[in-house]
């Protein structure tokens, strides 16, 4: 699983350099994330949501592994413009059930599949700067009031947002006091260890009648060395010199 | 015009008994107006709370998976208050979401702005957005037909009593 992890981040920046595309920090954040879910968690009937939709390259590269997309044409295609692999997940893509990526909009549509289907597991995958949203806190009551528990919600905290660290522009803490209050299922795990992860997400599903949030505590850039915990590299192309620097810690 | 809100609830009573896959959503407004439906279809019928925002994008994640919502709430709620997520959740996914917005006919013009529509501002905002497609029925005779036609139609609506 880790290898498989490690050959998404070497797709992730194959994609975003060839494209000059940006959002390289958030794709590096929740890797393993999107690895523990898709590689082991996820049964066929499952659906998933990225709420945090610029994480594009990084979910793309995912379904490519898994034979969902093809590899060259998201190679060829991908931020084009005139192409379907925009920069924010698009519906029209094999794989991607909801265009997303304006913030704040993923939990209410995963909420509204969940009660449409109880039991079915919805997963939704939400940013840090999310938390910011009142639909994220209006969803919060919503779905603890209706019992969800086939709602697993996961939070990729990297304590960067996208204009500074989320303790500085807007404050979360105490996050997971604030969802135990909310009356939910919480878990906080190392985002970055995929049986942690795992193990953790098959605890909660356990659980009945409570919608499930792990907080995943993550890096933002994790894995490329000069782009960890830098708030800049939600914003920046990779150079050719940095693309080579990246391919070789990425080996 | 409380005579066409009831005969919207009148007909969505009919088909819902027929059909499961009918969910009415509110925000904790229509008293009066669906204690019959409640009753009748409990599992059918969600007050969701001063949420528009989160009804809106909630009656979309229903929608994906083939339930037939229909959003019921006052015309700034219903639709401003949430115009980014019906565009975007709604609109653009060409989900099957039936919109009831009330106060079309200056129903809460003692209530003011807040409450209340000038100068058809909601068909204005609303003619931009993709898929959606706009009644402004004047009678019992429309609301029926519209409420029959559209739940035949997928596809998002926007229906003002």
């Amino acid at each position: 699983m880790n290898e498989i992890a490690k050959k998404i981040r070497r797709k992730v920046i194959d994609l975003l350099y060839k494209h000059k595309a940006c959002h390289l920090g958030s794709c590096m954040s929740c890797i393993e994330i999107l690895v523990a879910l898709y590689f082991d968690i996820m049964r066929k009937e499952d659906k998933f949501l990225l709420s945090k939709g610029w994480a594009a390259a990084a979910l793309y590269s995912v379904l490519s592994e898994k034979g969902i997309i093809d590899w060259d044409d998201l190679y060829e295609n991908y931020y084009e413009v005139d192409s379907k692999y925009w920069g924010l997940v698009h519906h029209s893509v094999p794989g991607i059930e909801h265009s997303l990526g304006s913030a704040g909009h993923g939990l209410p549509v995963a909420i509204g599949m969940a009660l449409a289907d109880k039991k079915r597991r919805i997963f939704v995958l939400l940013s840090d700067g999310e938390m910011d949203c009142g639909t994220t806190w209006e969803s919060a009551l919503f779905a603890a009031h209706h019992k969800l528990d086939n709602l697993v919600v996961l939070v990729d905290y990297n304590k960067l947002q996208a204009f500074g660290r989320t303790n500085e522009v807007l404050n979360l803490e105490p996050l997971k006091d604030k969802w135990n209050s909310f009356r939910w299922d919480v878990y906080e795990v190392d985002g970055h260890n995929i049986e942690e992860l795992t193990a953790t997400i098959k605890k909660a599903l356990a659980v009945k009648n409570k919608p499930h949030i792990i907080i995943c505590h993550t890096k933002k850039g994790k894995g490329i060395s000069f782009a960890e915990n830098k708030v800049e590299w939600h914003y920046y192309n990779l150079t050719p010199q940095l693309y080579e620097k990246a391919k070789n810690e990425l080996r | 015009m409380r005579k066409l809100r009831t005969s919207f609830v009148e007909e969505l009573i009919k088909i819902a008994q027929n059909d499961e896959d009918i969910i009415l959503l509110n925000d904790d407004t229509g008293f009066n107006l669906f204690e019959e439906f409640e009753k009748k279809f409990p599992k059918q019928y969600i007050n969701c709370g001063i949420t528009e925002q989160t009804y809106m994008g909630i009656a979309a994640g229903l929608a994906k998976m083939g339930k037939k919502p229909y959003v019921y709430g006052i015309i700034p709620f219903a639709i401003m208050r949430c115009y980014e997520q019906l565009r975007d959740d709604v609109c653009y996914h060409n989900a099957n979401v039936k919109i009831i917005a009330v106060g079309g006919y200056q129903y809460y013009k003692f209530l003011g702005f807040t409450h209340n529509i000038e100068d058809d501002e909601d068909i204005k905002i609303l003619k931009p957005l993709p898929n959606i497609r706009i009644y402004t029925p004047k009678n019992v005779q429309e609301v029926k037909e519209i409420i029959w036609q559209e739940y035949k139609r997928k596809g998002p609506a926007y229906i003002r009593l």
